[in-house]
């Protein structure tokens, strides 16, 4: 028999190893989420994602990103409790990051954007909202470049001088970032990151001169595929032209 | 010899399980040179085998690590919260007056470094400064101005 959680009174089937979070998901359940990133690893660290344990290990609040699937456990997504300390944690980030639009999209899908309208603030655009992301990107698929630094108030994501070099330019930052604030933009022959001051150089493809990935990426491509190699460092035009000249002689 | 040499050689002596715990290292460069020179950071990353910028979030999380070259002295005033409760926030202002500096920062000949750190665990001695490194705690406004001038003798 196929082992099932019950989440707002309706059973489920689950896979071995699957969180709350992606059992509800499957299955259109809504639960909001700021930290999470599917590409990534969990990492609890918002608690936008709370849910209610009713019947399981320990009963009470837990973060649905982090809470394995266990045959019999009995959660609530949208409990009196899970509204309340939900409503609490959106409007506290929106106290230090006011009307950034991330937020408010969720405060949206939660439906309280009314209880917020009274919030005010500076409007901020494109904040870091420290969800670690970035981080866990840059950790978990680039080369640790970007990190935590102090703690408190202080505490921001940043890139210590020494490890620019470091950094592939392959953007995986940017693309989990849930504000938009990591960014790079292309200028001549180089991309830039102005958050962290961060340069890489691109390449250019030696059969058309269009410039089209960065240097160190197409390195390491160059050294983990080694079949490609030469044909690594022409744009995907050329590349494609040139793999069917191979493979037509 | 280069800054990374040296710094290398403060290592000598230490066991390789030492060598490979981050803090450890710190702590050392941290009390060889009053501070944490940048290249330090490097080496240590180097040793550990651990990212820079996980390094980097070591010494900035700490109070006990200073990037910047501290003075002769450094006075740490507490505003964690008990301490704040206490008055701590009128600690610092008279503190920065007195010594015409900001907090964060060394004052003019060099001697004095005024810090702000968050509650360094003995809140029922609130408000708190650490000069030194030692602890006095229950400290009376009054009390500055002859503290600052004991460590300017
Ligand atoms: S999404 Fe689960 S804690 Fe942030
Ligand atoms: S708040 Fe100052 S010692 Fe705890």
């Amino acid at each position: 028999m196929a082992k099932t959680i019950s989440i707002d009174m309706r059973e489920f089937e689950f896979d071995a190893g699957e969180t709350v979070l992606s059992v509800a998901k499957r299955n259109g359940i809504f639960i909001p989420t700021l930290c999470y990133h599917e590409a990534l690893k969990p990492y609890g660290a918002c608690r936008l994602c709370l849910v209610e344990v009713l019947e399981g290990d320990k009963p009470g609040l837990h973060a649905s990103c982090l809470l394995s699937a266990k045959q019999g456990l009995v959660v609530l997504t949208v409990s009196d409790l899970v509204l309340k300390v939900r409503g609490v944690l959106i409007q506290l980030l929106l106290k230090r990051y006011p009307k950034e639009k991330s937020l408010m999209d969720i405060a949206k899908a939660c439906g309280i954007e009314d209880s917020i309208s009274t919030l005010t603030g500076e409007h901020q655009e494109k904040a870091c909202l420290l969800c670690g992301r970035c981080v866990r990107a840059c950790e978990e698929m680039g080369r640790s470049v970007i990190g935590f630094v102090s703690r408190g108030s202080e505490r921001a994501v940043d890139a210590p001088i020494g490890s620019h070099k470091e950094c592939l330019g392959c953007r995986a930052c940017e693309n989990v970032c849930p504000t938009g604030v990591v960014r790079f933009s292309l200028h001549d022959g180089v991309i830039k990151n102005d958050l962290w001051d961060i340069t890489v150089d691109m390449a250019v493809c030696p059969i058309c001169g269009r410039s089209f990935a960065t240097v160190p990426l197409i390195d390491k491509v160059k050294t983990e595929l080694e079949a490609l190699s030469e044909a690594i460092s022409m744009c995907p035009a050329c590349r494609r032209a040139e793999l069917l000249k191979r493979i037509c002689v | 010899m280069g800054i990374s040499e040296e710094i290398r050689n403060k290592f000598k002596g230490l066991t390789s399980e030492e060598r490979s715990r981050p803090a450890t290292l710190l702590k050392r460069v941290q009390a060889e040179y009053g501070y944490v020179p940048e290249d330090a950071l490097e080496v240590i990353a180097g040793l550990t085998g651990l990212p820079l910028s996980q390094i980097k979030g070591v010494a900035t999380f700490y109070a006990s690590f200073s990037l910047r070259p501290r003075g002769t002295h450094v006075i740490q005033i507490c505003q964690g919260t008990a301490c704040h409760v206490k008055g701590a926030k009128r600690l610092k202002e008279r503190l920065e007056s007195l010594l015409n500096t900001e907090t964060g920062q060394t004052t003019e000949d060099g001697i004095i470094t005024l810090e702000e750190v968050r509650c360094i665990g003995c809140c029922n001695r609130a408000p708190v400064v650490v000069v030194d490194g030692r602890t006095k705690g229950r400290i009376n406004i009054r009390e500055l101005e002859p503290l600052i001038r004991d460590l300017r003798d």
